[in-house]
């Protein structure tokens, strides 16, 4: 990794690497006809693990698909990769980031004064990393001092997390909490011993300082809650993500080969991804939120044009989270949305296998329908975590849409698009008007990491297309009874072929307009169904094309799925009949 | 190219090394070149306990500089309960004195507190494997090392076991059931096609039983099992499948021999649990070769999804470009023969290759 940050130019190539648990991706964006465009991705399985231990190795495959699919060489005879580009022969590229997210969770006690508030700004906070909580300190902690000093030692943190008291208030009992803190950090000697972050009352930094500098690496952040109103993250946030670099990502086998090479900071992929929504935000003017289920992690971003928020879960996933998934949710929560007949046994011999051997892919529709399943309701759990996190207003719908962004293996590698369109609007139950795209190729956190100091390549891949265009979504609020009228649409496509729909209650409708295409769509709600202009107003709009088109969600929010086992499976398989999945 | 995510390492002989790590820095108690039997000690160490503090500037209205002037005690002496820790003498004789309420170490004064460490659990390590000292990192590992039939399985719990290996059950589909349990297995490592019995596994433990080696077992059965001491290894699946026939051939091959069982989280960063069969030989075999890059043709296979799941088969074709699956799905891929003949599209994320 360079000191300091390279001064890119405008016809400069970024390669970059995005290293998970399961997959390895990496994609090269360079300049084609005047402008930055996504011009190849490789992938390969990841090499972190037994029996490779080398990360690079995995980078290295990813590089060797692009090369044969570009024809471009990239690497040495020896591996190494070539930068910057050669001039004779146009080999190799000028610059490499990389993005990593295979490292394990950074281990936190996070101590402070009350739970729902310096507590709840920290784990705010902390909810911007792979992070694992294993304990918490509060005041309405009613353990003794030796019992949270066992904690300390059980748990054998790597950071604990101190935040509390508005600056200006009192400090007693933050005073207090430091005593414990300190016989805890300091004793025994033998054991390594955990970094602290301080993030609360600003009057106490001495106090830590002192009791706490000679002791154990003792970092200091901005205070999360200066006064009740008012919380500020940004300085936590950065020094946790700097803390989970240093603990975490700086030992993973292999990495020394590609901090060599990298010509940037190392990111992780949910705060590339976070800083490229941001700047979609600004773009669309409105509010866009982006999901990402990976194998070992679920994030979340919400992204508004004059802020962001971000929601890492590192006990979700379709990889290893799911050995203990069936402790958190519910078996039966999640074999509603099968549309064939399975017991919670085979389920949890599912689950169990798909922790072991989390690169494999279904090969019959029963497992599709499942591994889908399960998805749904990891989605739902982790969201309705994450709006707990960000304070929404719990039973509400899901804030108005301009933007629905998808990322992960099990959106990328469904066999129909429609699947994963499906997956989402079942999960999140989104509500109003709002196209959905899929990050089919890897590029938005790779297009994040980069953004700082090559803007030029973001701006330009993303309105290149960088992002395949799933289509929109048009999911009216209201009651009726299952087949009455809700909604009256009319497509025109440009160049003709205008299609009538009447869309009844319970109901999911597609209108195919293919990628590339435009329409007008004339959207007519009944008296009590509301699209986002008020009940029973209507609105015609332009939309673009997509790979699933225009779908018309009127089953109604929350979606009502029978009790009855085979009515239930039977209205699930009509939905994807209906929508060609 | 044709990546693979899984492979699963079978020899029928191949030179083992293994690292025995104490949990916790300790003592070890053999020397490089020397031969260890499976059940003899190799180090011990101390299992940490959680300390003792007393705060006497409050509970006694002392100041810090009485706390640590009156210390009757140095810090790293070992104390034992009802001992004097600290001792303030008055000039008329009557002082104030407090004692040691455990056995253990003082550790020092740290925040104007007294801690103090009770003596720990003694740990024991066993070498669990016949073979020879070939690496000590002094005070936390040994390494040992042995030529040996080895295989890797997919699963394990309980801790690291030890006995004479027995073939219980006819064929890698069978079932193994708590009425089939006699006496006569104390003391063994049972090896069947599948487990289902939920009254299995306390029944071998009560048996005396070492463990037990499955083809697979139904992830209800190991929650079951997690309330006994027996070691279990899965060889193929969670669920029901039977056992990969070579890892079932090479297991009857080994029947009356002594097994070692390696348990491991399989979640941690990959590591597998590991079946190793020693054999009297010493350094006639090779280590184990490397692993290949990319999948061949001729690779032997074993099958991850269904509907082929444990399903063996051989390489016979690879692709440039992915190919469409049954469902749809276009992934990279290659054609697999399976042993009964059928060739059929899979892509390289199903393959295990078996090596």
């Amino acid at each position: 990794m360079t000191a300091t940050e390279p001064v890119t130019q405008s016809n400069d190539s970024f390669l970059i690497a995005e290293c998970g648990h399961t997959n390895t991706t990496v994609v090269l964006f360079d300049v084609v006809d005047g402008g930055y465009r996504l011009v190849a991705r490789g992938s390969a399985p990841s090499t972190v693990d037994a029996p490779w231990h080398d990360m690079a190795v995995g980078v290295q495959h990813a590089i060797i698909e692009i090369a044969a699919a570009t024809g471009r060489p990239l690497l040495e005879s020896g591996g190494a990769l070539i930068m910057p580009t050669r001039e004779e022969d146009g080999a190799g590229v000028d610059y490499f980031a990389l993005l990593v997210s295979c490292a394990d969770p950074l281990k936190v006690i996070v101590a402070g004064l009350l739970d729902d508030v310096s507590l709840a700004s920290a784990r705010r906070a902390l909810a911007t990393i792979f992070a694992q909580e294993v304990d918490s300190f509060s005041l309405a902690d009613t353990r003794s001092m030796q019992e949270q000093l066992s904690a300390i030692w059980r748990h054998q943190p790597h950071l604990i997390f101190v935040v509390g008291g508005t600056d200006g208030g009192a400090g007693d009992r933050l005073r207090q909490m430091l005593k414990t803190l300190r016989l805890g950090i300091g004793l025994p000697e033998d054991k390594p011993r955990p970094d602290l972050l301080y993030a609360g009352n600003s009057a106490l930094r001495e106090a830590f300082n002192e009791a706490l500098g000679e002791l154990t690496n003792l970092h200091v952040a901005e205070n999360v809650r200066p006064d009740l109103e008012t919380e500020r993250l940004l300085d936590a946030a950065r020094q946790l993500g700097e803390l989970y670099e240093r603990h975490q990502i700086a030992g993973l086998p292999g990495i020394a080969e590609l901090y060599h090479w990298s010509s940037f900071p190392v990111q992780t992929p949910p705060r590339a991804l976070a800083m490229v929504m941001q700047y979609l935000a600004a773009l669309y003017q409105g509010h866009l939120l982006a999901v990402d289920l990976g194998s070992d992690g679920v994030t979340f971003v919400s992204a508004r044009p004059e802020s962001v928020r971000l929601a890492v879960h590192s006990d979700l996933g379709l990889g290893r989270p799911l050995q203990h998934l069936l402790d958190t949710l519910d078996a039966e929560a999640i074999l509603e949305w099968m549309p064939y007949p399975m017991n919670a046994d085979a389920l949890a011999d599912f689950m169990a296998m798909k922790a072991l051997r989390p690169g494999s892919l279904p090969f019959t529709e029963e497992d599709l329908h499942l591994e889908q399943a399960i998805a749904r309701q990891i989605l739902r759990h982790g969201f309705k975590q994450s709006a707990l996190r960000w304070e929404w207003p719990q039973r509400a719908h899901l804030p108005p849409l301009k933007l629905l962004v998808l990322r992960g293996a099990v959106f990328t590698q469904a066999p129909k698009p429609v699947q994963s369109l499906l997956m989402i609007l079942d999960a999140l139950q989104p509500v109003g008007i709002f196209p959905v795209v899929l990050d089919k190729y890897g590029a938005l956190p790779a297009l994040g990491a980069i953004a700082a100091q090559a803007p030029l390549v973001t701006v330009q891949s993303l309105e290149a297309g960088a992002l395949a265009e799933l289509g929109w979504v048009v999911a009216p609020v209201g009651r009726a009874r299952l087949g009455q009228p809700v909604m009256q649409v009319l497509m025109q496509p440009r160049g003709g072929g205008s299609i009538q729909m009447e869309v009844e209650y319970g109901s999911i409708e597609v209108l195919p307009l293919a990628p590339g295409q435009e329409a007008q769509v004339k959207l007519q709600p009944a008296r009590r169904f509301d699209i986002g202009y008020g009940p029973g107003k209507g609105r015609t709009l332009t939309i673009q094309g997509g790979a699933v088109g225009l779908v018309i969600d009127a089953r109604g929010r929350p979606v009502q799925l029978p009790s009855e086992d085979e009515p239930r499976r039977e209205l699930l398989r009509r939905w994807l009949w209906d929508l060609g999945g | 190219m044709n990546y693979y995510f899984e492979r699963t390492q079978i020899t029928p002989l191949a030179r083992i090394r293994r690292v025995r790590q104490l949990p916790y820095p300790g003592e070890l108690a053999v020397r490089s070149g020397q031969h260890v039997t499976p059940i003899q000690v190799i180090g011990r160490a101390e299992e940490p306990v959680d300390l003792q503090v007393l705060n006497l500037v409050d509970r006694l209205g002392i100041s810090p500089g009485e706390l640590t002037k009156h210390l009757a005690v140095e810090s790293g002496e070992v104390v034992e309960r009802g001992q004097v820790l600290w001792r303030k003498r008055s000039f008329w004789g009557r002082g104030r004195q407090v004692r040691s309420p455990i056995d253990g170490t003082f550790l020092g004064v740290s925040d104007n507190q007294l801690v103090l460490q009770p003596f720990a659990n003694l740990i024991e390590l066993r070498a669990m494997m016949p073979g020879q000292v070939v690496g000590i990192t002094p005070g936390r590992s040994v390494t040992l090392e042995c030529d040996a039939t080895f295989i890797q399985a997919l699963y394990s719990l309980g801790p690291d076991g030890f006995g004479r290996l027995k073939v219980v059950t006819p064929t890698a589909d069978a079932s193994l059931g708590a009425s089939q349990l006699t006496a006569d297995m104390r003391g063994l490592v049972l090896v069947a096609g599948h487990l289902e019995d939920p009254d299995l596994p306390a029944q071998a433990e009560e048996l005396g039983v070492r463990g037990i080696i499955a083809g697979s077992v139904p992830n209800r059965l190991l929650q079951v099992s997690k309330a006994t001491a027996l070691t279990i290894m899965v060889t193929d699946g969670l669920g029901y499948q039977p056992m990969a026939a070579p890892i079932f051939k090479l297991l009857q091959q080994a029947q009356e021999r002594d097994v070692s069982l390696f348990v491991q989280d399989p979640l941690d960063r990959g590591s597998r649990p590991e079946i190793i069969i020693a054999l009297p030989t010493v350094g006639v075999a090779e280590p184990p070769a490397a692993p290949p890059s990319v999948l061949a043709v001729g690779q032997r296979v074993r099958l991850l999804r269904e509907p082929y799941r444990s399903q063996m088969g051989e390489v016979v074709v690879l692709y440039d470009r992915p190919q469409v699956t049954a469902i749809e799905g276009q992934w990279p891929g290659v054609d697999v023969k399976l042993s009964g003949g059928e060739v059929v599209y899979v892509p390289c994320a199903n393959l295990d290759l078996m090596c």
